[in-house]
């Protein structure tokens, strides 16, 4: 790898345009399909994407070395594309997340999905909510650690691990039925 | 056994960093096994809707770039230690206006008004009581303009009122309300002395209103501008002492125990005109176009 975003972030800190676009040209795409899997829609996603790059030139020097540069843009990204959310993003609910924790033992869940159709997965994916999807994009499309995804989402990790299974159990209950029964 | 299950995620996506003993037990544990494909099966949908969404398209960095040149933040970064209150007036200005005078009358700690007024009142006694010997005017003249100033200093120059810190951060401008305070003291101070004139008026026949009125309003102008400004640019203490310098300047000067050249000044200082309230004026406007730029406290920190 040649420059590493942190190099590319503190060029642009000192006013490099082409620093820049690297920074752009590397992150845009992921971003994009972050903020369009979070509203649905492709000109709020752009606006989104566009907010963003717009702040990390103005706010580069904010960057605090934290988190990766990654975590940061996807974590402005995200204030960015609930900004232009309709209604609200549905509020965490941390009794959710705590009571649904994970089991240890594998569950009947798991054998629907295993066996369920790619296509029909992935129909069931739209119909998830933003909540349970953008844990999802985060693990599997920006393959984050879950410790990434914590800071992203500003929860903690072992929230993010119980935000990952119920949406996976959404994701299986959203399966057509007889997919579901041909499982068990 | 011990599954791996919170694992899984993580193998599937395979960003687990030492997956050889999860695989291990993966290819053992049927229940893992089918743990893992269904998050395999749910990183393929996720990763295939990821990979559809068409790459942004380069007029969106155009756009960014046009906007981030356009602006030139880190060239022109510029402090605002006033922010701009471009609040709008709203569709009753009046009714806005006097709100501001009634919230700002709460405002002022009580003892300033208690102080005026009792002043006002004892002159105007004094002032009726000397009445026969025509010397009303000048107790008018001596009393009103010195509450006034002082009521001025109470009431404009300190920032360290208990409520100093929510008044900062109404969205209305600083100046807005220090210039409502400056209008609702000398407002009230005004509208007390012009009673007491009245009410004077049959016992000094001489004078006549507009006589009586211009003998306590001409000092008072020049006072409250001297007070208000330095009490704002600087502390109430400088303002008070400032205006009762002049104040004893002028009392000599009407006694004649001073030097005429300069009681010709003071006196000229005290009689109202166009350009005695052209510079009251400036002043004020002075005072009130800095008194948000002021770093407060710093006098008060150098010792002053």
């Amino acid at each position: 790898m040649d420059t590493t975003d942190l190099e590319l972030l503190r060029q642009v800190t000192r006013g490099d345009e082409h620093a820049f676009e690297q920074l752009y040209a590397r992150h845009a795409r992921a971003l994009l399909a972050y903020a369009e899997g979070l509203l649905g829609e492709r000109g709020p996603a752009e606006e989104a994407l566009q907010e963003t790059f717009i702040a990390v030139w103005r706010g580069a020097g904010a960057f605090e070395e934290r988190s990766l540069v990654r975590t940061w843009l996807f974590g402005i990204c995200r204030r960015q594309a609930l900004k232009r959310m309709r209604g609200h993003l549905p509020a965490s609910r941390p009794l959710d997340d705590a009571l649904d924790l994970p089991s240890p033992e594998p569950g009947p869940q798991a054998v629907t999905l295993a066996r369920a159709d790619t296509a029909a997965v992935a129909a069931a994916l739209r119909t998830l909510a933003p909540l349970h999807r953008e844990v999802l994009d985060l693990a599997f499309a920006a393959e984050m650690s879950h410790a990434e995804i914590a800071q992203v989402l500003g929860v903690p990790a072992g929230t993010v691990k119980s935000r990952l299974f119920n949406a996976r159990a959404a994701l299986a209950r959203a399966l057509p039925v007889e997919i579901e029964e041909a499982g068990r | 056994m011990n599954h791996p299950t919170e694992l899984l995620p993580d193998y599937a996506a395979g960003v687990l960093p030492d997956p050889a003993a999860v695989d291990a037990h993966v290819r053992a544990c049927a229940e893992c096994a089918a743990e893992a494909e269904s998050w395999r099966k749910v990183r393929s949908a996720v990763a295939g809707r990821a990979a559809a969404v068409a790459a942004p398209a380069p007029s969106i960095f155009a756009a960014i770039r046009e906007r981030i040149g356009a602006a030139e933040p880190r060239v022109r970064v510029r402090t605002h230690p006033v922010p701009r209150y471009a609040g709008e007036v709203g569709r009753r200005p009046w009714r806005r206006a006097l709100g501001l005078l009634t919230r700002q009358w709460t405002l002022v700690r009580w003892p300033v008004w208690a102080l005026a007024v009792a002043a006002l009142v004892v002159g105007g006694v004094v002032a009726a009581r000397v009445s026969s010997a025509g010397l009303a005017p000048q107790v008018l003249a001596t009393v009103i303009p010195l509450a006034a100033a002082l009521a001025v200093a109470g009431a404009c120059g300190t920032d360290r009122e208990p409520v100093g810190e929510l008044v900062a951060a109404t969205p209305t401008s600083p100046r807005v309300v220090l210039l409502a305070r400056l209008t609702l003291v000398l407002g009230v101070i005004g509208s007390l002395s012009l009673l007491v004139t009245l009410a004077l008026v049959p016992l000094e026949p001489v004078a006549g209103l507009l006589g009586l009125a211009a003998a306590w309003f001409g000092p008072l102008v020049p006072l409250s501008a001297l007070s208000f400004t330095l009490s704002v640019l600087w502390r109430p203490s400088v303002g008070v002492g400032a205006a009762m310098a002049l104040w004893l300047l002028r009392l000599l000067a009407m006694t004649g125990a001073i030097d005429r050249a300069l009681a010709a000044v003071v006196e000229r200082l005290c009689t109202p005109g166009a350009g005695v309230l052209t510079g009251a004026a400036v002043l004020v406007a002075v005072a009130v176009l800095l008194s948000p730029r002021l770093p407060h406290g710093r006098a008060h920190r150098i010792g002053f």
